[in-house]
């Protein structure tokens, strides 16, 4: 076991909980110190006598209510993976017994892989739905999200036309992209099976940089379910894709990167895929995943400026390559946690595509989504609670544009402030797409659900 | 990755050395595991600044940076610094304050301070601030009248922390109804105790968590609610000053554009060449730069690698049974000196007597204080077998890594000159074209 899982390093200063969104605005958390190393140890050997902590200590100590963001890794200055032993806890927590539907729904949602299929085959019911009786169609969508456990006030993404690998398909031109080098496309769930805007906008831009995308099969990272405390499923999930990404790699070279347009992603495969699949083909694996934004401000920053110029050449001036600003930009934690910097305000920056408003260091935190659990009928309130300094943070803004890698970061943002939100590398395709494309809004506004205001605490 | 400078560490010196190499027009990567110390630290500069234009200079970038950032920081008129109240209730002396610990300044209180009283504001619901304590303690140490009173926040925050009482300071709304119930507690519409004139304090200290971001305007609000001078006194950990530091500070240099941070990356590998540090790597990315700042801190931090058996050896004799006899433990002298992993510099230890872990009650003698890089806070040595190589020309020490290296205990005003100074030379030497690096920046 590597020293940061060992809980006896942990020196007691609190540091981590002085930093964890979650306790500040949740009394039913303990805090990640006691969550984490000190539970740890107790489960490791309390003192004679004491009761072997289990389920439900791990869910008395509100171990379910982590949002897995990181921030007390980032925090702790005896360098513990904090947030790896408050994940034991939490899928401890999650033996809990409950209800055989409760768990049922619960293991749906952490599967996303099911449950985004689910939805995208509702698709087209959703979208005849929605044009022939909108109100009863939302309506129905609502009762079906309240079934599930999930919260009625969340705005839900509209159904696709066309999937990502058909878009992909229907756009590649074999006789160009027969020299350039490969990459993987990661695309997460969100622009795989949700909104495959983010995807096509990725695709366009790794291609105009040089690149030949390939949309191998794969399945969910496995994020959803670890930070729901199903360990099996992401584990599932993990060996799935290794064996999926592999068989690519093989075709296209054992050093092709894997790129995704989705922090979270990006650290599930790099980080928590290793700990899931033992092995070199994993550790191999992990070691070329890339986050896009690296990626671009990386290895592919000679040919993306390089686009950028044959872009100018088209127009007559400059600042016609701009795209509609001013905007913000929200840095999720899994980014930060991920260490990568933040490499798209820099690149948006360096070629001159729009300005940026300064939200304040409030903004710079996490924004309580928390993937699924911000989702969940119980975990709505709380979620805009923890999320509360950033989100009233881009509530006093007036930008175009909030820009985010995080799809769920995006969601939580345009959900409590009613802003419209993107992905940076769409308005870096529209940048380099020039004024001659069509222009068509990033984002259409969505719906905005804090009619009662952002609540204090859960 | 490229950049002119890479800071390893993101912990005050680590920060400053940042801040003072992008002032200098380097482009700067910080590479860190965590905030550092930051987390602990009560925010308050203590410990002797030293004299000299470098030490004036440094203080005074540091205070401009902290007014960019919006935290600003306050150096005492005086000389001998601020002398304020720790989070024990005695008296400490402070180089630099933030401006919210500042008025505190024992000299600077209204001399009615003595007839009215301090009055030490604590909250019902915040654990480890016993404000009855404090006062009492402050009583004894500075001969001021010095009162308590504790407030109730309200059923809202239960069994509270400085992290979730702060979150509640930053809320305007709730805010407010707070001023009212402050109003009510803390003034008495009589005098309270026999000898004074007036039941209105000469200054109320409140605990250091009054809002992790709207803290200046709350100050300014309760001061004139109250009619008096507020300030805020350390406590201990979970730091909301170091809190804010970490926050403020890393949030305008991220917004400059000019520093790039890479949280959550240990540094395991270096490439030297030719007394030059070239690049250094974490397990996935090799960072580049023309030079680079160690500040990594010190044993706590990581920055030197101290085994336990460095601290004490233990050794149980065996009784005559055969058993191990627990009052036969003794500690012997530690057989190890202290080790800088990254480039395995020389350190302040001084062989197995320098780790004595004696009965002295001075700072100057726990071992983790006095271990530190040697070498200044410019050009460290470095060491491999008991040889002694050329020092690391574009490698510069800061923080507490140089700790005890200059006979002294490390602290923050250590880390605010070294991380400046360091930062400084970092840059300019970057700045240099290539055929003139190489040599002693000094």
């Amino acid at each position: 076991m590597s020293d940061a899982l060992l809980p006896d390093t942990c020196i007691g200063c609190s540091a981590c909980v002085a930093a964890c969104p979650v306790f500040a605005a949740d009394g039913g958390f303990a805090g990640p110190k006691v969550v984490g190393p000190a539970f740890a140890r107790r489960r490791e050997g309390g003192w004679p006598g004491e009761p072997y902590p289990g389920p439900a200590e791990a869910a008395a100590l509100g171990a379910d209510l982590c949002l897995r963001c990181h921030a007390c890794d980032l925090a702790c200055p005896a360098g513990i993976a904090v947030s790896a032993l408050t994940g034991q806890a939490k899928t401890l927590a999650a033996q809990t017994p409950q209800t055989a539907f409760r768990r049922f729904s619960g293991r749906l949602l952490a599967d996303q892989e099911r449950f985004g299929h689910l939805v995208s085959a509702a698709g087209a019911a959703r979208r005849l739905g929605r044009c022939l009786a909108p109100r009863l169609a939302l309506g129905l969508e609502r009762t079906g999200l309240r079934v599930l456990g999930l919260s009625p006030n969340r705005s839900l993404p509209a159904p696709p036309r066309l999937s990502l690998p058909t878009w992909l398909e229907s756009t590649r031109r074999p006789e160009v992209e027969r020299t350039l080098p490969s990459l993987i496309l990661f695309a997460g769930c969100h622009a795989r099976l949700h909104d495959p805007r983010v995807g096509q906008a990725a695709v366009s831009v790794l291609r105009a940089a040089g690149y030949r995308v390939a949309l191998p099969t794969q399945v969910c990272c496995g994020s959803p379910a670890s930070s729901s405390g199903e360990e099996e499923l992401a584990a599932q999930a993990a060996r799935a894709n290794v064996a999926l990404l592999g068989q690519a790699s093989t075709r296209l070279g054992e050093a092709t990167p894997i790129v995704s347009p989705c922090p979270s992603c990006t650290l599930a495969l790099r980080r928590t895929l290793p700990e899931l699949v033992p092995g070199q083909a994993a550790r191999q694996l992990a070691s070329r995943v890339w986050d896009l934004g690296e990626f671009l401000a990386g290895p592919a920053e000679s040919g993306l400026h390089q686009a950028l110029e044959r872009t100018m050449k088209r127009t007559v001036e400059r600042s016609r390559v701009r795209t509609s600003g001013p905007f913000a930009y929200h840095t999720p934690c899994h980014l930060q946690a991920l260490g990568s910097g933040r490499p798209f305000p820099a690149l948006l920056g360096a070629l001159g595509s729009g300005t940026f408003l300064d939200p304040g260091p409030a903004a710079d935190g996490c924004c309580g989504m928390g993937g699924l659990a911000g989702l969940t009928a119980a975990g709505y309130r709380r979620s805009l609670a923890t999320g509360r300094p950033v989100l009233e943070a881009y509530a006093t803004l007036e930008p175009a544009l909030i820009l985010s890698d995080c799809p769920a970061c995006r969601w939580q943002i345009a959900d409590a402030t009613g802003r419209d939100t993107a992905h940076p590398v769409e308005v870096l395709a529209a940048a380099l797409a020039g004024p001659d494309s069509p222009r068509r809004p990033l984002r259409a506004a969505p719906l905005s659900i804090s009619k009662e205001g952002i609540p204090r605490t859960s | 990755m490229t950049y002119d400078v890479v800071v390893i560490g993101s912990g005050l010196a680590g920060l400053v050395a940042a801040a003072s190499a992008a002032a200098g027009g380097a482009k700067v990567g910080v590479i860190s595991t965590s905030s550092g110390n930051l987390g602990l630290w009560s925010g308050l500069a203590t410990g002797p600044a030293g004299g000299g234009r470098d030490v004036a200079e440094a203080l005074c970038f540091f205070l401009e940076t902290g007014e960019r950032a919006g935290l600003p920081y306050r150096r005492a008129a005086a000389l001998t610094g601020f002398d304020l109240l720790a989070a024990s209730g005695r008296k400490i002396r402070a180089v630099l304050a933030p401006e919210t610990m500042a008025a505190g300044d024992l000299r600077g209180l209204p001399t009615a301070a003595c007839g009215s009283g301090l009055l030490v504001a604590g909250f019902t619901e915040l654990a480890d601030y016993p404000a009855a304590l404090i006062a009492a303690e402050a009583r004894a140490w500075t001969g001021l009248a010095v009162n308590h009173r504790s407030l109730s926040l309200g059923r809202e925050v239960g069994h509270g922390s400085g992290p979730r009482i702060a979150r509640l300071f930053d809320d305007r709304t709730w805010f407010q109804g707070f001023l009212d119930a402050a109003r009510r507690v803390l003034i008495a519409e009589k005098p309270w105790r026999a000898g004074m004139d007036t039941a209105r304090p000469a200054a109320i200290a409140f605990p250091p968590v009054l809002g992790l971001f709207a803290f200046r305007d709350n100050l300014t609000a309760l001061s004139e609610a109250l009619g008096c001078p507020v300030f805020e006194l350390p406590a201990l950990p979970p730091s909301i000053p170091g809190q804010r530091f970490w926050r403020f500070w890393r949030h305008r240099l991220e917004a400059d554009g000019r520093v790039t941070f890479h949280a959550g990356r240990k540094v395991v590998k270096t490439g030297v060449e030719d007394g030059r540090c070239l690049w250094v790597a974490d397990e996935l990315t090799r960072f580049q730069a023309r030079a680079f700042v160690l500040a990594t801190g010190g044993v706590a931090g990581g920055g030197l690698l101290v085994s336990p058996s460095a601290f004490f050896a233990v050794t149980a004799d065996d009784g005559e049974d055969g058993r191990q006899d627990q009052d036969r433990w003794s500690v012997d002298p530690a057989p190890d000196t202290p080790r800088e992993p990254l480039f395995d510099l020389d350190t302040a230890g001084q062989g197995p007597d320098w780790l004595t872990w004696g009965p002295r009650t001075d700072r100057d003698g726990r071992p983790f204080q006095r271990a530190g890089a040697e070498g200044g806070s410019e050009a460290p040595r470095s060491s491999g077998a008991g040889r002694r190589r050329k020092p690391l020309a574009n490698v510069f020490v800061a923080g507490w890594l140089l700790g005890g290296s200059e006979k002294r205990p490390p602290d923050a005003c250590l880390s605010i000159v070294s991380g400046w100074r360091a930062g400084r030379l970092a840059a300019s030497l970057a700045a240099k074209p290539d055929g003139e690096r190489g040599g002693d920046p000094r």
